[in-house]
C-alpha cells in the first residue's frame, strides 16, 4: 500500500530524469572473490600472508604460552601468574580466535583451490596452507588439548560453529596428515630464503609428534611410564622416521666456527647481516643450523627489546638452570668431582659444560652490549672498554643469551628467531628413540644427540650407556637435560615439562637464586631483598602451586558462553 | 457557478502566494500593495522626515519606498531621508523592525515614522527540508536557531561551539581542546543506533560530509540554522535517522552598501589539569610501594633515595663515579633531580587565539551580494613545537532576479585550514608521564635523554612536524521559477570538493646528555626519520530539483503540495606515500631510505537516487496535517534490496485559534502537535555491500621478510560479506505543546519522545571458529526515548530589557534486545542487552580488607577458580568486591551496571539585559546522568611503574589503619594487585555530572549620536567574552568533566596525543563595526 503510494510519487516527481543504472557502481579499491581466485599468482600472495604467523622472539621470551618465563627455569621481576600456577579462567583468549582465524584463511584456500582450473600451478600455495593449518591446530592440541576440527571456510549459519570438540588425537592425526601432504609437495630446498621447503615440513611432522607420543606415553602411564600404547608408539615412531629423513639429507649442519671456537654456540645466536656481529664477521649466510626462521632485517624493529630485555639483570636466571649444567666431565654436578662449588663468586661456572657461560654472565666476567659498552674492534682490544658483571642483582646469576655485543639501538637488533633449528631435530631424534624402545644405542647417541653436546665441548665425554650405567644416572633425564640445556630460552621447556607430565614435580619448586650464606655474595651483596631459605639460597618465589589442571589452558569464558556445546578442560569447570 | 468558484479562489490563491513570497522577504505589510494601492492617489512632492526607534534613537539606513514604485530612499546616519516626487504611501522598513506604512497627504518636512521591534520576526519563516513554512504552522519537532546565536561569543573554531547546551534536544560535545582537533559532536536526542547516526547536514540545500565539515565554516556567514529532530526529517529518507541540520547562509539585501567588521583576539588558559607529583612526593610514594611489595632491595628503591638526597643537583657521570656502580644504570650519562620541574604545568600553558571577519553587501531590485573573508588563528596551549591552526574562509552570495518570475541564488565558498601539530604529539602527550627530576632540556638547551628516555620537549620542538592543508569549494546554485502565481519549479546543482594534503615529517633527533656535551641517544635513528606525504580528495556532486504548488480553497483550506528527485553522487580517494632517510629542512616528500605506500589507500563512490515529497494542509490556521516522505535508492546494495522508501505524518492542533480560547488575554499561543515517521539508517552498511573484499598489501609493507624485502600478500578484508542486509528502520514519535503567555512575552516548548529501531545492524559475536569477523545484521533493537523544553521569557523594567531562558534534554538509549549472544566482561561495553551504549560495568565494591583475617577469609572464599584474575597476594588495605548473585564465586557473572558514559541529561540557562547600549549575557550549561571510568594507566594507578610520575590525588588518600576507607589503596607496583584494586567497579566508576559557566559577556554598543560624528560608522559594539569561567563537578581525578573517558579499547579514544590537551579558560575582547 505504501509503497505504491510512494511509487506515484516518485512517477510523479520524474521531471528530473536520471537513470537508476547510476546507481550500480562498482569497487575501485579492492580486490573481491571473482578476482582474487582466478589467478595462480593470487594463490601464491594469499599464501604469503601465512609467513608473518609464526613464532617469533614475544613468543620465547615474552609474556606467552610458550615462554621460558612461564616455566621453572627463568623468571623477571615481578611474579608470572602462570608460572606461579595461580593463573585463572580469562574472560576472552586471543591464542584461541587468532588460530582459527588462521585456519579460517588456510581453509579459504584450501576450499578455492578445489575449482581452480590448473591445480598444477598452485601445488606450493596448497602445501604451504596445509603446513599453517597444521601450525595453527598444534599450537590449539599445545594450549587447549581438544579442538574443533574445521577444515572448511564457516558461514555464520553454519552448525559446525556450535559443534563440540574433537578428540585431540583426531587433531593430531590431520595435522600429521598435513604436514606429510605438505612434505610430499614442498621442494627440497626454498626457493627463496624464509621459504618453506620439505625438510621444514618434516621437521615440523617430528616436533608434533615427539609431542604428541610423549602427550599419550606420560599421560596415560604416569610420569614415570616405560611401556608405550599403540598410540605413543605410532606417533613415536613417525617421529623418529621424520627427524631421521632431515637428518639423512645432510642439509643441515650444526653451527660451529673455528675462530667462534667454544663460543660459537652463543654467537650463533645472534648473526646479523649488514653489520659486524663477532669476531669471525659471519653473518646469517654461515648459520648452518637454522631450519626454519623468523627472519629480521637489518634496521627494521623488532617487537622486543632483546639485548635490553635479557642481558645482565634484567632476566632472572634460576639456580635450577644453572646447577641443570653438567660438568665437564659429562656428569651432573652432584656426582662430578669436577665441580669446584659455591664459596667463591663464579666458582660454579668453573669446569662446566661450556654452554653455561655461553648462556649466562658470572661476576667479574667483561662483556659488552649495545648501547652501554660495545665492541668495535672485535679483538681483544675491545676488552680496554668493555662492561664488568656485577651480579649483586636478582637471583644473582645473569643472562647474556639474545644479547649483541655489537652497537646498534634497542629494538633494533636483526637476528632471526630459531623456529626449529638443527639441533633440535638431532634431539628429538635421540629422544623419540629412546622412548620408543624404552634404551638407545650409542651410535644413535652418536649420531644425534652428542653432536649437540659436543659442539663446544669436544672434549666431554659423550652420553653413553656405558656412562650412564657406571654413575648411576637415568639415560630419560640425561637425555632431557640435553634438550633443556641447549634450547633454554627458545620456547619450548614448558611444553617440554606438559608433555613429559612432569610439570606436577617441577613447577610448584621454589624458584631459587645463589648460594648466599657462606659464599662471596653473603659478605658483598648488601641487601638482596629476598629471603633465604634454611639452606641457605636466595628465595625469589615461593608458594608456588601446580594442580594437574594446568597441562592445559582453560578456554576463556566467552567462548563457552558462544557456544554452549564446547567442553571446559578438566579441573577449570 | 464553476467559473465564479474559480475566479474567486484564484484571487484567494494569488493573495496567499503573495503573502507567502512576501514572508520569504521578511516584510510582510508589502503584500498589502495590492489592496491599499486605490485609495492611495494623491499629489507628488518632496517628503521629509527622521525614522527613530522605540528608544528614539535614529535608524540608520532604513528603506523609504513610495508604494508601488521603485522610488525609494535610505536614511542617514541621523535617520533622516529625504524623496522627492512622492506621491502615495510610503513604506518604511528595516530588518529586525515591523515596516510602517504612511499615508503622505502632501509635502511633509517633519515626518516622524517610529518603528517597532518585531523580535518574531526573524523567527516567523523556518527553513524545512526543500522549502520553508511558517512557525505558527509547523507540526514537527523543528527548532531554528538565527545569527545572533554567534554574534560576540569570541573565536568560534566550529558554529557548534556555540550552541552547546543552548538547543533542546541538540545535544553537543567535544573530545578535545587541540586547536583544529576540538572533535566536536552532535546529535539530535541522543543515539538512535550503536552505528553513526549523526545528524544529516545541508548548506544552502547541499548536503554536507559531516559533522567535522562544521570545523570548516565561518559562523559569522550564518543566517540561521534549523535543527528537524523528528518525523519532520523524513522527507530527507534514509538519512534522517539522527535528524537534520538545515544551515543557510546570509544573502545580501536591497540598500546600500553595508560593510560589516568584527574582531576579537581571546586569551587562553589551562583550565582543570591533573596535577603530577613533584620530586619528593614521588620518592616517597615510590618507596613506599616498594616497601609494600618488600622490594626494597629493588634499584629503584635506591634511585628514590638518591633522588631525595641530591635534591635539585645532579651528578655527571663523565666526572663522578656511578652511585650504582656497575649493578645498575650502566647505560645512563647522568642522573638529574630537578626540583622545580612541574612537567605537566612546563608542557602547557597560555595562548592566544584571534579572529577577523569582514563582510560587504548591498544590491539592488534585480540582484544583490553579499561577500565575505574571515581569517582565525587558533593558539595552542601546548607550549612546545609548532602547533596552531588557521583557517580562511571567503564566501560570494549572489542573487539575481533574471525576470520577475525566474530568480537564481548563488552561493560560492571557499574555505581553507592550515594546521600544524608536532609529528611524534602522541609521544610528547602521552599518560606515561617520566619520573620527576628529569630535565626539559640539557643545561645548554640541547634535546636531553636519559638511558632509552627522551625529552617530550625535544620530541615537540625537533620531532618535525604534521601539517595539514584543507582546501574545500562548496558551490550551491539554485534557480527558482515561478511558474504561475501558486505554482514554483525549483533546481539545485551542488558541487563539494575538497582536498586534505598531510606533511608529516618525522626527524631523527640526537639528545645528549645533561650537561650538553655528550650525545647519548639518537632516535628515531637517521635510516628511520621519515616523510610522509598523505592526500586525498571528496568530490561531491548533488542535482535535485522540485515543485511546489500552494493553493487556498474556499478561504479556509490551505494546501501546499512538493515534490521532487535528487541524485547525489560522491567520489573518494586517498593514498599516501612514506619516504626514510631525509634531509631535515626540506618540505616536499623525499629521502634516500625505503619509499613506501601507506598501506591504507582508499577509494569509493557512492550515490543515492531519491524521489521526495512532502504535502501539508491547513484548515483555519486551527488544524494542521502534514505527510512527507522519500524513495531512496542506494548503490551501496546490490539491486535487489537496494530502494526503500520512508514516510512521516504529522498533526497540529492550534488551541488558541479556537474561538474558546481566542479571546484569552493571556495566553497568546497554545498549540498541541503529535509525529510518527519511519526513517532510515544506512550507516552501518560498507560502501559495496555483499562482496567479500580482498586487500593487496604491496611489497615492503607489514608482510613477512621472505628473499630480499617485505613480501607482498592478499588478505581478505577481515570481514566476511553478507548479502542479505538492509537499512535500519527508525519510528520515530514525538509529541509537544507550544505555548505563549503575556503577550508572547514568555514562550516555551514541550516535547517527548520515543525512536525505536527494530532491525539494527548489530555486529553478532559467533564462535572464533568462523575466523573472520562476521557481518552486521539486522538483528538488533533499540530504543531512545526522552522529552526535552525551552521557555524564554522576554521582559522590559525601567528602561531595561531583558530576558531569561533555558532548555533541558533528557534522553536515555536502551539496547532492548542484542539479537546474539552477550558476553559480559569489566569495562566499557556497548553491547549489553537492555543497557544503554557505552555502559560501564564492573563489579560491587565491597570496602577494602582491614586485616589479616579478613584476608585470610575473603581469600579461603573466593580465591579458587574466581574468574576475574583475582591475585593470589592479595594484601590488607586491597579491594574487596561482592559476589553479587552469591553463587560463592566471584565471576564474571557478579558485574553490575554501573552507568553509561552518554549523558542522559543537558541543561543550560541564560539570562540577558540591556540598557543604554550595555548589554550583559550569562550561559550556564551542564549535563548529568552521566559516569566515566578511566582504564588503568599510569597517572589514575599511582605507582604502577617505577619510573612514571603520576597523579597527586591518591596523596594522603590510600589505605591506613587509620584511613580505612581511603579512595586508594597503598600503593604498590604489583600488576596483579593494581589490576584488581583498579579494575571497573562501583569505587572507580566516577560521576560525571557537572555545571559550568559556559559563557558570560559584557558589552556596549556606541550611541547613533556619537558614532554620527565619525561620519562612516553606524554601528559600534564593543564586548568582553569569558568562556568556561566556572564550573561545579564531582570528577575526582583532575580531569575537566567534558573529557572523553579514554577508552583504551577505543584507538581514537586513546589517552594520548590530542586527547590530552586540557580544556582552557577563554577571555575574549572583541569589536563589532558597521560601516
Amino acid at each position: 500500500m505504501k509503497l505504491k503510494q510512494y511509487i506515484k510519487i516518485a512517477c510523479l516527481s520524474s521531471f528530473t530524469v536520471v537513470a537508476t543504472s547510476c546507481l550500480d557502481l562498482e569497487p575501485k579499491a579492492n580486490l573481491s572473490d571473482s578476482t582474487v581466485w582466478n589467478k595462480a599468482s593470487n594463490f601464491q600472495l594469499f599464501a604469503d600472508q601465512f609467513y608473518g604467523w609464526t613464532s617469533d622472539f614475544v613468543t620465547a621470551i615474552g609474556d606467552n604460552v610458550h615462554s621460558d618465563y612461564r616455566s621453572d627455569l627463568v623468571c623477571g621481576s615481578s611474579v608470572n601468574t602462570y608460572s606461579q600456577g595461580t593463573n585463572t579462567i580469562p574472560s576472552s583468549d586471543g591464542n584461541y580466535g587468532t588460530n582459527y582465524k588462521r585456519i579460517y584463511y588456510t581453509n579459504l584456500l584450501l576450499k578455492n583451490a578445489e575449482s581452480f582450473s590448473d591445480p598444477a600451478s598452485i601445488a606450493i600455495p596448497v602445501a604451504e596452507a596445509k603446513f599453517f593449518r597444521a601450525y595453527a591446530y598444534f599450537e590449539l592440541v599445545q594450549i587447549y588439548g581438544d579442538a574443533i576440527i574445521v577444515t572448511e571456510p564457516l558461514d555464520t549459519d553454519s552448525e559446525q560453529l556450535y559443534g563440540a570438540q574433537n578428540d585431540r588425537g583426531e587433531v593430531v592425526d590431520l595435522i600429521i596428515k598435513d604436514l606429510q601432504e605438505a612434505a610430499g609437495a614442498l621442494p627440497e630446498t626454498s626457493t627463496e630464503a624464509g621459504r618453506l621447503n620439505k625438510y621444514i615440513a618434516l621437521s615440523m611432522l617430528s616436533r608434533v609428534a615427539l609431542y604428541e607420543g610423549t602427550w599419550q606415553k606420560f599421560h596415560n602411564g604416569g610420569r614415570d611410564a616405560t611401556a608405550n600404547t599403540a598410540r605413543s608408539t605410532e606417533l613415536l615412531t613417525i617421529a623418529k622416521n621424520a627427524a631421521n629423513e632431515v637428518i639423512k639429507s645432510g642439509k643441515y649442519k650444526l653451527f660451529y666456527h673455528e675462530t667462534l671456537g667454544d663460543q660459537s654456540y652463543r654467537y650463533m645466536f645472534t648473526l646479523e647481516d649488514g653489520a659486524q656481529c663477532n669476531p669471525a664477521n659471519l653473518s646469517k649466510a654461515d648459520n648452518t643450523e637454522y631450519i626454519f626462521v623468523k627472519r629480521h632485517r637489518n634496521g627494521d624493529k623488532t617487537a622486543y627489546n632483546l639485548t635490553h630485555g635479557m642481558v645482565g639483570n634484567a632476566c632472572y636466571v634460576t639456580r635450577k638452570l644453572a646447577e641443570l649444567y653438567l660438568c665437564s666431565d659429562g656428569l651432573p654436578i652432584e656426582k662430578s668431582s669436577n665441580f669446584k662449588g659455591y664459596k667463591g663468586v663464579a666458582d660454579e661456572f668453573q669446569n662446566r659444560d661450556r654452554r653455561m657461560d655461553n648462556t649466562m654472565l658470572y661476576h667479574g666476567e667483561q662483556y659488552w652490549n649495545n648501547d652501554g659498552k660495545w665492541r668495535t674492534t672485535w679483538t681483544d682490544a675491545d676488552l680496554t672498554d668493555c662492561l664488568v658483571a656485577n651480579v649483586r642483582s636478582g637471583s644473582g646469576y645473569q643472562c647474556q643469551k639474545w644479547g649483541t655485543e655489537r652497537k646498534v639501538d634497542d629494538y633494533y637488533e636483526s637476528y632471526d628467531f630459531p623456529i626449529i633449528r638443527y639441533a633440535e631435530v638431532l634431539l628429538t631424534y635421540a629422544e623419540a628413540a629412546y622412548e620408543l624402545d624404552g634404551t638407545i644405542s650409542d651410535s644413535d647417541l652418536d649420531y644425534s644427540l652428542n653432536l649437540v653436546r659436543q659442539r663446544v665441548n669436544p672434549s666431554m665425554p659423550k652420553l653413553s650407556n656405558s656412562l650412564v650405567v657406571a654413575h648411576g644416572l637415568s639415560m630419560r633425564e640425561e637425555i632431557r637435560r640435553e634438550r633443556t640445556v641447549e634450547l633454554v630460552l627458545e620456547g619450548h621447556r614448558i611444553d617440554d615439562l606438559k608433555r613429559w607430565a612432569t610439570a606436577a614435580v617441577e613447577m610448584p619448586q621454589d624458584q631459587l637464586g645463589v648460594q648466599f650464606t657462606g659464599t662471596w655474595f653473603e659478605t658483598n651483596w648488601n641487601n638482596p631483598g629476598k629471603s633465604v631459605n634454611a639452606d641457605g639460597i636466595l628465595v625469589l618465589y615461593t608458594n608456588r602451586v601446580w594442580n594437574d589442571k594446568l597441562y592445559l589452558y582453560p578456554l576463556p569464558s566467552d567462548q563457552l558462553q558462544l557456544n554452549p556445546q564446547l567442553e571446559q578442560n578438566p579441573g577449570w569447570k | 457557478m464553476k467559473n465564479e468558484f474559480l475566479k474567486f479562489s484564484s484571487r484567494r490563491i494569488l493573495f496567499s502566494a503573495a503573502m507567502a513570497s512576501a514572508l520569504l522577504a521578511g516584510s510582510p505589510q508589502m503584500a498589502f500593495a495590492d489592496v491599499n494601492g486605490a485609495q492611495a492617489v494623491m499629489q507628488a512632492g518632496t517628503v521629509k522626515g527622521v525614522v527613530v526607534d522605540v528608544t528614539g534613537e535614529p535608524v540608520i539606513g532604513a528603506n523609504v519606498m513610495v508604494k508601488g514604485t521603485t522610488n525609494g530612499t535610505i536614511t542617514d546616519v541621523d535617520g533622516n531621508f529625504s524623496l522627492s516626487n512622492v506621491k502615495g504611501t510610503l513604506i518604511v522598513s528595516f530588518i529586525g523592525y515591523k515596516s510602517q506604512e504612511v499615508v503622505v497627504k502632501g509635502t511633509e518636512t517633519s515626518l516622524k515614522i517610529v518603528l517597532k521591534e518585531d523580535s518574531e520576526l526573524l523567527e516567523e519563516v523556518v527553513v524545512v527540508g526543500y522549502g520553508t513554512m511558517k512557525k505558527e504552522s509547523l507540526t514537527g519537532a523543528v527548532t531554528a536557531v538565527d545569527q545572533k546565536a554567534f554574534q560576540g561569543k569570541g573565536s568560534l573554531s566550529s558554529p557548534l561551539q556555540a550552541l552547546q547546551g543552548q538547543v533542546a534536544g541538540v545535544m553537543i560535545t567535544r573530545g578535545s581542546s587541540a586547536p583544529g582537533d576540538e572533535s566536536w559532536s552532535l546529535n539530535l536526542r541522543g543515539a538512535v543506533s550503536m552505528n553513526n547516526t549523526d545528524p544529516l547536514i545541508i548548506i544552502d540545500g547541499v548536503a554536507s560530509d559531516g559533522v567535522n565539515d562544521l570545523r570548516l565554516l565561518n559562523s559569522n556567514d550564518i543566517a540561521s540554522i534549523s535543527f528537524l529532530k523528528d518525523g519532520s526529517a523524513a522527507i530527507y529518507g534514509s538519512r534522517a535517522a539522527g535528524g537534520v541540520m538545515l544551515i543557510t547562509t546570509k544573502k545580501g539585501a536591497e540598500g546600500k552598501v553595508k560593510v560589516e567588521y568584527s574582531g576579537n583576539a581571546t586569551f587562553k588558559t589551562v583550565g582543570l589539569m591533573q596535577e603530577a607529583m613533584s620530586l619528593d612526593q614521588w620518592a616517597n610514594g615510590l618507596k613506599t610501594a616498594l616497601r609494600n611489595d618488600d622490594q626494597t632491595g629493588n634499584v629503584w628503591y635506591t634511585y628514590a633515595e638518591l633522588a631525595q638526597k641530591y635534591k635539585g643537583q645532579y651528578i655527571d657521570l663523565q666526572t663522578s663515579a656511578n652511585p650504582f656502580g656497575t649493578a645498575a644504570f650502566t647505560d645512563v650519562s647522568d642522573f638529574v633531580f630537578a626540583d622545580d620541574v612541574d612537567w605537566l604545568g612546563t608542557l602547557f600553558g597560555n595562548t592566544w587565539s584571534t579572529e577577523h571577519s569582514l563582510s560587504v553587501s548591498g544590491g539592488t531590485e534585480k540582484s544583490s551580494y553579499r561577500i565575505s573573508l574571515n581569517y582565525l588563528y587558533d593558539g595552542s596551549t601546548l607550549q612546545f613545537g609548532d602547533n596552531n591552526n588557521q583557517r580562511y574562509n571567503f564566501r560570494v552570495n549572489n542573487t539575481y532576479k533574471f525576470t520577475d518570475n525566474l530568480k537564481l541564488e548563488s552561493s560560492i565558498a571557499y574555505n581553507r585550514q592550515n594546521q600544524v601539530v608536532p609529528t611524534m604529539v602522541d609521544a610528547v602527550l602521552s599518560n606515561t608521564l617520566p619520573m620527576p627530576g628529569l630535565a626539559f632540556e640539557s643545561l645548554n638547551g640541547k634535546p636531553y635523554a636519559w638511558g632509552t628516555w627522551g625529552s617530550p620537549a625535544a620530541k615537540a620542538e625537533y620531532g618535525g612536524d604534521n601539517k595539514l592543508v584543507v582546501s574545500a569549494i562548496n558551490i550551491s546554485e539554485t534557480l527558482n521559477w515561478k511558474l504561475t502565481d501558486w505554482l514554483t519549479a525549483n533546481a539545485n546543482v551542488g558541487y563539494n570538493t575538497s582536498t586534505a594534503q598531510r606533511d608529516k615529517v618525522e626527524n631523527s633527533i640526537t639528545y645528549y646528555n645533561y650537561v650538553g656535551n655528550k650525545v647519548v641517544r639518537t632516535d628515531p635513528i637517521q635510516d628511520n626519520s621519515s616523510y610522509t606525504q598523505t592526500s586525498s580528495r571528496t568530490d561531491f556532486y548533488s542535482f535535485s530539483g522540485y515543485l511546489a504548488a500552494n493553493k487556498t480553497l474556499a478561504q479556509k483550506h490551505k494546501l501546499n503540495l512538493t515534490v521532487g528527485a535528487q541524485y547525489e553522487f560522491k567520489d573518494y580517494t586517498y593514498f599516501g606515500v612514506k619516504a626514510k632517510d631525509i634531509q631535515t629542512g626540506l618540505e616536499i616528500i623525499h629521502g634516500s631510505g625505503d619509499i613506501t605506500l601507506s598501506g591504507d589507500e582508499k577509494r569509493y563512490q557512492t550515490a543515492v537516487l531519491s524521489y521526495f515529497g512532502r504535502f501539508n494542509y491547513d484548515y483555519d490556521g486551527r488544524y494542521l496535517f502534514e505527510l512527507n516522505g522519500r524513495y531512496d535508492g542506494s548503490s551501496k546494495f546490490r539491486p535487489v534490496n537496494r530502494w526503500a522508501a520512508f514516510y512521516g505524518a504529522s498533526i497540529g492542533w492550534r488551541l488558541k485559534q479556537e474561538t474558546f480560547l481566542r479571546d484569552v488575554d493571556w495566553l497568546s499561543e497554545l498549540k498541541l502537535r503529535a509525529s510518527y515517521a519511519e526513517v532510515g539508517n544506512q550507516s552501518g552498511i560498507s560502501d559495496y555491500d555483499g562482496i567479500q573484499f580482498y586487500n593487496l598489501v604491496s611489497a615492503g609493507g607489514d608482510g613477512a621478510y621472505i628473499g630480499s624485502d617485505k613480501i607482498s600478500y592478499i588478505k581478505t578484508d577481515g570481514s566476511l560479506a553478507s548479502t542479505n542486509r538492509h537499512w535500519e528502520r527508525i519510528k520515530n514519535y514525538n509529541v509537544a505543546v507550544d505555548f505563549g503567555f503575556l503577550n508572547g512575552n514568555l514562550t516555551g516548548t514541550v516535547e517527548a519522545f520515543l525512536k525505536k529501531n527494530d532491525n539494527m545492524l548489530v555486529d553478532i559475536t559467533y564462535p572464533a571458529l568462523l575466523g573472520d569477523k562476521a557481518p552486521k545484521m539486522n538483528a538488533g533493537k533499540f530504543k531512545d526515548w526522552g522529552y526535552e523544553g525551552s521557555i524564554n521569557y522576554r521582559g522590559s523594567v525601567a528602561g531595561v530589557n531583558f530576558h531569561v531562558g533555558g532548555t533541558f534534554t533528557f534522553a536515555r538509549n536502551e539496547l532492548t534486545d542484542y539479537g546474539g549472544t552477550t558476553v559480559l566482561s569489566s569495562g566499557y561495553k556497548s553491547t549489553m542487552q537492555g543497557y544503554p551504549l557505552k555502559s560501564i560495568f564492573g563489579l560491587r565494591y565491597a570496602g577494602k580488607i582491614q586485616n589479616e583475617e579478613q584476608l585470610e577469609a575473603y581469600k579461603a572464599k573466593y580465591f579458587e577458580n574466581n574468574g576475574v584474575n583475582m591475585p593470589s597476594n592479595l594484601r590488607v588495605g586491597d579491594n574487596m568486591y561482592c559476589d553479587e548473585n552469591g553463587d560463592g564465586k566471584i565471576d564474571e557473572k557478579d558485574y553490575i551496571y554501573l552507568g553509561s558514559d552518554t549523558p542522559e541529561i543537558s541543561y543550560s540557562f541564560n539570562w540577558g539585559a540591556d540598557w543604554r547600549g550595555f548589554d550583559v549575557n550569562v550561559i550556564f550549561q551542564g549535563s548529568a546522568n552521566r559516569f566515566v571510568y578511566r582504564p588503568i594507566d599510569n597517572m589514575t594507578v599511582p605507582f604502577r611503574g617505577y619510573y612514571t610520575n603520576t597523579s597527586t590525588a591518591s596523596i594522603d588518600n590510600t589505605w591506613a589503619e587509620d584511613n580505612r576507607n581511603a579512595y586508594y589503596a597503598p600503593y604498590t607496583s604489583d600488576s596483579n594487585i593494581n589490576n584488581w584494586n583498579y579494575q571497573a567497579s562501583s569505587l572507580t566508576a566516577q560521576d560525571g555530572r557537572y555545571l559550568r559557566l559556559k559563557n558570560l559577556t559584557i558589552g556596549y554598543t556606541f550611541p547613533a549620536k556619537m558614532l554620527k560624528k565619525t561620519k562612516v560608522l553606524q554601528n559600534a559594539r564593543i564586548y568582553a567574552t569569558g568562556t568556561d569561567l566556572w564550573e561545579t563537578t564531582k570528577i575526582k581525578d583532575g580531569w575537566d568533566p567534558e573529557a572523553a573517558a579514554f577508552d583504551s579499547k577505543d584507538a581514537k579514544q586513546a589517552a594520548k596525543g590530542v586527547k590530552r590537551y586540557p580544556f582552557t579558560r577563554n577571555f575574549t575582547f572583541g569589536v563589532n563595526l558597521t560601516f
